[in-house]
């Protein structure tokens, strides 16, 4: 049985399409249920040309389920072996699942990518000995400088997120943020990171 | 002074990567110098030699890359995981630590502190060994071969 989320019961009031067009249905067990598509023929899955617009519809049944109500997004690919054997599991951890369910209902997740600014060392090339050699250790320098500043901004940015309650996870560039959706602006100026901010979405990193 | 002859891109044949070999070496050369003269191992007239050639050297290739057709940056290789060819300006200081990893310093380290490569290289041809070559390489400065072991920095 394929499953794309974890939600509280009652289900949402979800009619939009599963995978290859097929039915969403809810499948509750205790005070838990699962959104699944009883019906889906797994082999689409694992085949190269039918994979990739799968990865899409799994994504977008969280996304539109995430906009009815608090959900606890599964992978892709997440499929139980029976009915009995999701009951089963539902039973055995709703207890974690709720609490889970209930830190993050009034929480969104947010993608936000840092790139650092890189400007070109002012300092001119256009000297004669010694000096030719020296401006180098500035050029140097200064590029030092601005990574030390660039350190400063970003170990800034992350105090001031935490003072607002603000979760982070670091991923390389990126940076997933769990934030209260009734927060507004949560982001500071900053001139020596480029920034990209994508959001809200399902708590894909906070499960 | 008349105008340089350009030639169109497409005929520009090996040149990107023997003004790219040419730039590594002249770069090389440059760290090698900046080591020499930070340990005051050069005199004042040595240090403006250098910096003269160097900068002829590097006005040279300018030359050439406007003669070929050749944005400048295009020298420079980005060689993914490895890192790239040549540092950004002012990324790399020889004896310095650096954020960025690029075969320049790769190579000015290994240079500073001495290498020695040894192997063997069959060549052939429609599964003939025809030519064996075994070789025995040591790449070091001369600062460094004149510097004992234990004081190489």
């Amino acid at each position: 049985m394929y499953a794309f989320a974890l939600l509280a019961a009652p289900p949402p009031a979800y009619v939009g399409p599963g995978l290859a067009g097929g039915r969403v249905m809810f499948w509750t067990a205790g005070r838990v249920l699962a959104a699944v598509q009883p019906d889906l023929d797994l082999t689409m899955l694992a085949e190269e040309t039918t994979a990739l617009e799968a990865v899409v519809d799994h994504d977008r049944v969280i996304q539109e389920l995430f906009a009815l109500a608090p959900v606890l997004p599964l992978r892709f690919a997440t499929v139980f072996s029976s009915a009995d054997a999701l009951s089963e599991h539902l039973l055995a951890h709703q207890d974690l699942y709720l609490a889970r369910l209930d830190q993050l209902q009034d929480r969104v997740e947010f993608t936000l990518r840092l790139t650092p600014v890189v400007l070109a060392p002012t300092v001119a090339n256009a000297a004669e000995g010694r000096a030719y050699f020296q401006q180098r250790k500035q050029q140097y320098q200064q590029v030092q400088d601005r990574q030390q500043q660039q350190r400063a901004e970003q170990e800034h940015l992350f105090t001031h997120l935490q003072t607002l309650g603000v979760h982070y996870v670091l991923e390389g560039e990126r940076v997933h943020l769990l934030v209260p959706r009734a927060l507004g602006v949560f982001l500071i100026p900053l001139t020596h990171w480029e920034v990209t901010l994508t959001g809200p979405l399902p708590p894909y990193h906070f499960v | 002074m008349s105008e340089p002859v350009k030639v169109a891109p497409a005929q520009a044949g090996l040149a990107p990567l023997v003004l790219t070999l040419i730039e590594l070496i002249r770069q090389l050369m440059e760290a090698q110098v900046i080591r020499q003269m930070d340990q005051e191992l050069l005199t004042e007239a040595q240090v403006n030699a250098a910096a003269t050639s160097l900068i002829a050297m590097e006005n040279q290739v300018l030359r050439l890359c406007e003669t070929f057709g050749i944005d400048p940056q295009d020298l420079n290789l980005d060689l993914g995981e490895v890192g790239k060819l040549l540092p950004d300006r002012g990324a790399y200081y020889p004896g310095q630590p650096s954020p960025q990893a690029s075969i320049l310093e790769l190579l000015d380290r290994l240079l500073t502190t001495g290498v020695v490569l040894q192997g063997e290289v069959d060549l052939g041809v429609a599964g003939l060994d025809l030519v064996h070559a075994r070789l025995y390489l040591m790449l070091s400065t001369h600062t460094s071969l004149r510097t004992p072991p234990h004081a190489t920095p």
